[in-house]
């Protein structure tokens, strides 16, 4: 469906195509408002503020980049504003090492779906907010490193670095959530990445 | 070399993207239905402020013509009237006009006090209207 041709219908007065946006990027409207932070009734409230913001707000939209860009970036702006949080951090504390890459750990990822769910869940869950949400922008829709720019405010080379960080503990933590026992030691490994 | 680099680090970016989709946070059911629902009653909001406006410019016009509809066709009888009852040289006179200017004064004068009392009635609902939405709240 042609987005901008909907976004004219709703500024005619046909609310009801609003529910296009709606029903297309709520779930990551979600995603990204629950690693902000981490509270489900939040999160709801959250995606809730920002749908009537972007509503109101739709005359501003001019099309120069995806609407789910610039929808994204009201949802990541309400929710740092909700959760007054501050997002970036700069201490990495030590670098990590050398993560092995994940192809070498391919016969203990053989999990069932709903276990890999519960895992990666868990892992960014325990990601500093920033990197978890760098991952979860950049891989979940297949944003380019320039909207993940827009959407967050950082400039590109920020991102680049943020990105790469991220990804590197990502690693480790599932490496070592699969190294270790699965079953409830999942604490432990987060523990020992000092997070 | 290069080149199986750049195949493994597709892959690697594939295995990823494959896993981090995993932690997508599905909405609620009924989430889509509560923001249609707010949005429409903001909608609904919206209208009902600029609706009378509207219709007061409507209810303005109509009292015009309503008025001074009914002036002219007073003028008319009293002009019949008069040519009948008086003729033709009666028209000249002081009195005819003093006649048709108090009955335009009289119609004007009306049609201003019309005029105040909407002026008045929409201050008193523009004022009323934030009250009741607190109140809705």
């Amino acid at each position: 469906m042609d987005e901008l041709l909907c976004v004219q219908q709703v500024l005619s007065g046909n609310t009801s195509a609003f529910a296009y946006f709606v029903e297309t990027y709520q779930d990551m409207a979600m995603t990204i408002a629950l690693r902000v932070c981490e509270n489900m009734q939040d999160a709801e409230d959250i995606v809730q503020e920002s749908y009537l913001k972007a509503f109101r707000n739709l005359h501003s939209f001019r099309g120069d980049s995806k609407f789910s860009t610039w929808f994204y970036r009201i949802v990541y702006n309400t929710a740092v504003t909700h959760a007054k949080v501050k997002i970036w951090t700069t201490d990495y504390g030590k670098e990590a090492e050398e993560v092995p890459a994940l192809s070498d750990y391919s016969p203990e990822m053989r999990l069932e779906e709903s276990e890999k769910k519960e895992m990666v869940s868990k892992i960014l869950d325990h990601m500093p907010k920033g990197d978890a949400l760098l991952l979860t922008l950049y891989y979940m829709e297949d944003h380019s490193v320039k909207e993940v720019a827009k959407i967050t405010g950082l400039n590109e080379s920020n991102v680049k670095v943020k990105l790469f960080r991220a990804r590197k503990v990502f690693k480790e933590m599932l490496l070592n959530y699969l190294r270790l026992d699965r079953k409830g030691c999942c604490e432990e490994i987060f523990m020992k990445n000092g997070r | 070399m290069e080149d199986k680099n750049r195949i493994n680090n597709l892959s690697e970016e594939e295995q990823m993207r494959e896993l981090i989709r995993y932690g997508k946070t599905p909405a609620p059911e009924n989430l889509k239905y509560r923001i249609m629902q707010q949005i429409q009653m903001e909608q609904a909001l919206k209208s009902r402020q600029e609706f009378p406006t509207q219709r007061r410019r409507e209810n303005i016009w109509g009292e015009f013509k309503t008025i001074f509809g009914i002036m002219y066709a007073v003028l008319a009888v009293i002009v019949a009237g008069t040519f009948f009852l008086k003729g033709k040289e009666f028209f000249l006179s002081t009195q005819f006009w003093n006649i048709v200017i108090v009955v335009a004064s009289v119609f004007s004068i009306f049609w201003m006090i019309t005029c105040l009392d909407s002026h008045l009635r929409e201050k008193k609902e523009k004022k009323l209207l934030p009250k009741k939405d607190k109140a809705g709240e």
